[in-house]
């Protein structure tokens, strides 16, 4: 049996009941990283001797009796934005090449905690920027599903090292999309919770109004059964909410096989999203989708929602602006890359971020800074947020009708190498359907529900703020529905 | 359109340097995204609160008891030059 | 010809709170550089700042202390630049909604009382602090990185560099007595920049306005200001203008001394901080802060004419400074003689204070001592000027008059026979000085007393001596 094929529930079981010890498991998986990621490079750092000794520490507690914890010996890959203490962090940048933080991140915290094993840190696109992981200052990770395909981004590295089994959960960021458009490229479940629901303390920020950590599971329960163990109020975050909890989200998994579930449930279709150029195969697949979930008594109507169409650009404007003052501390004297050319402070500056931050990071900085300049700062940055107050209350019009909202992930499959780079534009359209639901602060899935020449579709469910559980439910039984061939 | 100067102009604000040859390119990116954000203009928006924070609660503030601070090797171990426990910065001329 | 001179004032004070402003961090001042530092007011990447409550209550004090609007719903913004000292490329700080907004506070000038009017009170992070080797490197330490600060901008209210001294000790007197800063200068606890500029009254020609910076003592401002004052208005008489600029005083050269010219640049990129939720204040929250705040010294002076019959003037100066007025409260509280008391603090106390350029508190003497003293003279067990010599011993040892007297032998002679065995002897010797007497020459009177006193080393009792002189000539000469 591979080992590396079960979920993160079966496997917790195995675990449990002695079939194989924690070193043993994660020995399968370093031996699996081993095979596969020269060619995927998922990994930036792997943890190999740190995750064996935490290994062997845990079977030294299941051999006195003790029990582990909600995580326990499942091995992790975590992001390489979010902060790992004495673990190299790279943000996937030559700036922090050599950064290795002296704390751990609140999510971090709780994963070791839980007694979960950390493989090692996943590849990205350079700061989060990107939503194909091709920008990252150490290469580009695989699309295992085809190899000539990007895994999206910028989470590529986190949803390819699930999908090719490299680890059993990992932890994305998702600030618009980051986290459910790899799961959708690498045809695995990611989930992006409510803003406020999960820590960002150790989240290197990209958008610090937008940013939350993402799940990734090879199915719904693995995700939700993860997000679960990871929620609550964290006084270090003020950004945090003190309704940020993870019953509701367990309670949603235990009646993961009641079919029942979605009877009754409102489910809306906004027409804006159906309206845009999107894949037909992706169309297919996300309408048989529907269907599926129609026919398990979801009741389902379209619904307007007018501002969405200026999701893109507000989402471009409020990004800009907030990685360009996030992104200010890069400065070269306290951490990261430092040029050895200067003469002056500024020079010191200038050429340190000049020679260390990708094209694409740069370009967003500049834009930020125009956009935040004194003579823009009212006709862009303060506009983008009032069109963003209009588009949460959209959302909020819309939930007050409805349990969820429905659409694809991305309008568009997978796409080669090198093909979406020169035009920028055309790669921020991949995050149509992701953005808004960043700009409201909303919880959404995106679910694998079908292929198009071989490459996978991800369904994307959305949820009103901290109604995480409604977005669990409906996954669930397009999960159970799909499988069962409804 | 964007000039070549008010693009220097950016990049010194935010500390970037872009050569002659790429200044040209970048402007006319930066102006063709410049076009695409012209669609916000279309929304009337003048009497709507612009959305400064994404959660709906307000500030719980810390209390002002003393916690623990790094130790100074791991405060100062991320850099390129240090001495005597501080951060350095070689010769520069103001 | 005439002109008038306009100063606004820009104050940094640093909150003496036990942390920082976003993190557990001390707030203590010093320690071994970069040790009191954390990933939050270091910036490392991922971090994030909790704001500190006492911070937000110690600048609604201030607040509530100059009468100004409190802002019940704020936030914090990112004032984004780069310099060495600042972590993250940004300090935070407020820009539109300052916690506090306009107030105003009064200054007593010679032509009366005059108002100032404050502009706004902002709350804000320090920056860390570089130190330049002698070889030109720059050594930073992040101890300070993340100290509240409150930001205090006047208008520009004040005329002279005077009044611009008086509202500073005004200032500082304030939010020592609310006891929310240190405002020690040479710690740099308290910070201030001089905006300054004159008009020319006759033809209404104005200078630029030139921006003091980094001044560390009030003198220095003070001079800073006068020097300042004077090249504008040299500049004017000249027909010119002076430059928008920033200038810093030199206090060797004793002038000030260009920085920088202050084009219109300086592009700040003001965003509220989306690592901190909105603010707001509870409107129950600043009614307990109104409540429980100290007698300001403005209150406090006005009740000191009531309470003890001060003169205003005198009233002044003993509540200038919380310690002095409670050390002055509690002399009395122990010696029921306000006057007295007042005399004698106003008098030979304060003199002391200022040759040691000391605060009462950290001085030897305690009101029990004082109150002793002033006893004894009261009681005439020592004479005045024995009182003086005493509380001088007071301030030097920290012995109590009880005892100072008692081994000294400096128990004044009130015993008419021992007094008049000296008086009659001073009366043998100076025949000459009572002749004077006679004839008219009042002092004559007053160098036998001062004779006598001589001859007893200051403790016979001076109007018994005087007395006896006046009976003794009338009797035998
Ligand atoms: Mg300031
Ligand atoms: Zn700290």
């Amino acid at each position: 049996m591979d080992i590396t094929k079960l979920t993160a529930i079966e496997t917790k079981e195995i675990i449990k009941k002695r079939e194989l010890s924690v070193k043993e498991l994660i020995g399968s998986y370093l031996d699996k990283i081993d095979s596969v990621d020269k060619e995927i490079n998922a990994f930036i750092t792997l943890n190999r001797e740190e995750a064996l000794k935490n290994a062997e520490k845990l079977d030294k507690k299941i051999k006195n009796g003790q029990s582990l914890g909600a995580l326990g010996g499942l091995p992790i890959g975590i992001k390489d934005n979010i902060v790992t203490k004495d673990l190299k962090t790279t943000c996937g940048s030559k700036m922090l090449e050599n950064f290795i933080p002296p704390y751990d991140g609140k999510v971090v915290e709780k994963i070791k905690k839980e007694d979960g094993i950390i493989l090692g840190k996943l590849n990205l696109d350079e700061f989060a920027m990107g939503s194909s992981t091709e920008t990252s200052y150490f290469g580009e990770t695989k699309n295992p599903i085809n190899m000539e395909m990007v895994p999206g981004g910028s989470s590529g590295g986190s949803a390819a090292a699930v999908k090719a089994g490299e680890v059993l959960l990992s932890l994305g960021t998702d600030t618009g999309g980051s986290t459910r458009q790899p799961a959708a490229f690498c045809d695995v479940v990611g989930i992006k919770p409510s803003y406020g629901l999960v820590s960002r303390y150790g989240i290197v920020s990209l958008a610090n109004t937008l940013d939350t950590v993402g799940v990734l599971g090879k199915d719904v329960e693995d995700a939700a059964f993860f997000l679960s163990t990871l929620t609550g109020f964290d006084p270090l975050d003020s950004t945090s909410s003190e309704s940020a909890k993870g019953e509701t989200i367990r309670e949603s998994i235990v009646n993961k096989n009641d079919i029942n579930t979605i009877k009754g449930m409102k489910v809306g279709l906004p027409k804006e999203f159906f309206q845009t150029e999107i894949d037909k195969g992706i169309s297919r697949e996300v309408n048989k989708a529907i269907k599926i979930l129609e026919s398990l008594g979801a009741e389902i109507e379209e619904i307007s929602m007018p501002y969405l169409e200026y999701s893109l650009a507000v989402y471009h404007v409020i990004v800009a602006a907030e990685i360009s003052s996030n992104l200010a501390r890069f400065d070269g004297i306290r951490y990261g890359h430092r040029s050895e050319d200067y003469n002056t402070l500024d020079e010191l500056y200038i050429n340190s971020r000049t020679e260390a931050l990708g094209e694409e990071v740069k370009r967003r900085i500049m834009f930020g800074t125009y956009y935040l300049s004194k003579s823009n700062a009212n006709s862009h940055y303060e506009r983008a947020l009032k069109i963003r107050r209009l588009i949460k209350e959209d959302f909020d019009r819309a939930f007050g009708k409805y349990d969820i909202l429905l659409s694809p992930t991305s309008p568009i499959l997978p796409f080669k190498f090198g093909e979406k780079m020169t035009n920028p534009l055309s790669m921020y359209k991949a995050d149509l359907f992701t953005v808004p639901v960043n700009l409201g602060g909303l919880c959404a899935m995106s679910i694998p529900c079908g292929y198009e020449n071989g490459l996978p579709v991800g369904l994307q469910i959305i949820g009103d703020r901290f109604k995480e559980a409604n977005i669990i439910k409906a996954g669930l039984a397009l999960e159970g529905g799909l499988k069962n061939g409804i | 359109m964007v000039t070549k100067e008010q693009i220097q102009q950016i990049a010194s604000l935010c500390k970037l340097k872009y050569t002659e040859g790429e200044i040209d390119e970048f402007a006319k990116n930066f102006s063709q995204v410049l076009g695409y954000m012209e669609k916000l203009k279309e929304v009337d928006a003048d009497n709507v609160e612009p959305l400064y924070f994404i959660s709906d609660h307000v500030q719980r503030f810390r209390e002002d008891v003393v916690g623990e601070s790094l130790q100074r090797e791991d405060v100062v171990k991320n850099t390129t030059e240090e001495q005597f426990g501080y951060f350095k910065i070689l010769r520069i001329v103001e | 010809m005439g002109y008038k001179t306009v100063i606004g004032l820009e104050i940094h004070a640093e909150l003496s709170t036990e942390t920082k402003m976003f993190c557990s961090c001390t707030n203590a001042f010093g320690g071994e550089a970069n040790t009191h530092c954390c990933p939050v007011c270091m910036g490392l990447p991922g971090a994030l700042p909790v704001l500190n409550k006492k911070a937000v209550e110690y600048a609604i004090k201030a607040g509530i202390a100059f009468n100004t609007k409190i802002n019940t719903k704020t936030r914090m913004d990112r004032k984004n630049y780069f310099y060495a000292d600042l972590v993250k490329g940004y300090q935070i700080s407020q820009d539109t909604i300052p916690l506090c907004g306009e107030g105003y506070t009064e200054i007593e000038i010679e032509e009366g009382t005059k108002r100032v009017n404050l502009q706004r009170i902002h709350i804000e992070e320090d920056t860390g602090k570089l130190t330049h080797t002698m070889d030109g490197d720059t050594l930073i330490d992040y101890n300070r990185a993340g100290v509240p600060l409150i930001e205090i901008v006047t208008k520009p209210d004040m005329n002279t560099p005077e009044e611009a001294r008086l509202f500073l000790e005004k200032l500082r007197a304030t939010l020592k007595y609310i006891e929310v800063s240190d405002v020690k200068m040479e710690e740099g606890s308290l910070r201030c920049d001089v905006n300054i500029n004159v008009v020319d009254t006759e033809t209404g020609l104005k200078t630029n306005i030139t921006e003091i910076k980094n001044l560390n003592s009030f003198r220095g401002a003070v001079k800073a200001m006068e020097y300042e004052e004077k090249r504008h208005i040299d500049t004017l008489k000249q027909g010119q203008n002076t430059l928008k600029e920033t200038r810093r005083w030199d206090e060797v050269k004793g002038e000030t001394i260009s920085m920088r010219e202050k084009g219109d640049t300086a592009d700040y990129r003001f965003a509220a901080d989306g690592d901190l939720a909105a603010i707001e204040i509870p409107e129950e929250w600043v009614n307990e802060i109104r409540n429980s705040m100290p007698e300001l010294p403005h209150h406090k002076k006005e009740r000191f004419v009531k309470e003890y019959a001060l003169s205003e003037y005198d009233a002044g100066v003993l509540t200038a400074s919380k310690a002095l007025a409670m050390f002055f409260e509690d002399t009395v509280k122990l010696l029921d003689d306000p006057k007295l008391v007042s005399n004698w603090v106003m008098g030979d106390v304060l003199r002391r204070l200022k040759d040691d350029d000391v605060e009462i508190e950290d001085t030897k003497l305690s009101p029990k001592d004082l109150s002793q003293l002033i006893a004894l003279v009261k009681s005439e067990k020592i004479n005045n000027n024995t009182g003086k010599k005493v509380l001088k011993e007071i301030f030097d040892t920290g012995k109590d008059p009880e005892t100072i007297v008692k081994e000294k032998g400096l128990i004044q002679i009130s015993d008419e026979s021992q007094v008049r065995e000296i008086v009659e002897k001073v009366l043998e010797d100076n025949k000459q000085s009572i002749e004077d007497y006679k004839s008219g020459k009042d002092r004559a009177l007053g160098f036998l007393v001062g004779q006598v006193m001589k001859i007893s080393r200051g403790k016979a009792n001076p109007q018994l001596a005087n007395k006896m002189i006046l009976d003794i000539i009338k009797e035998k000469y």
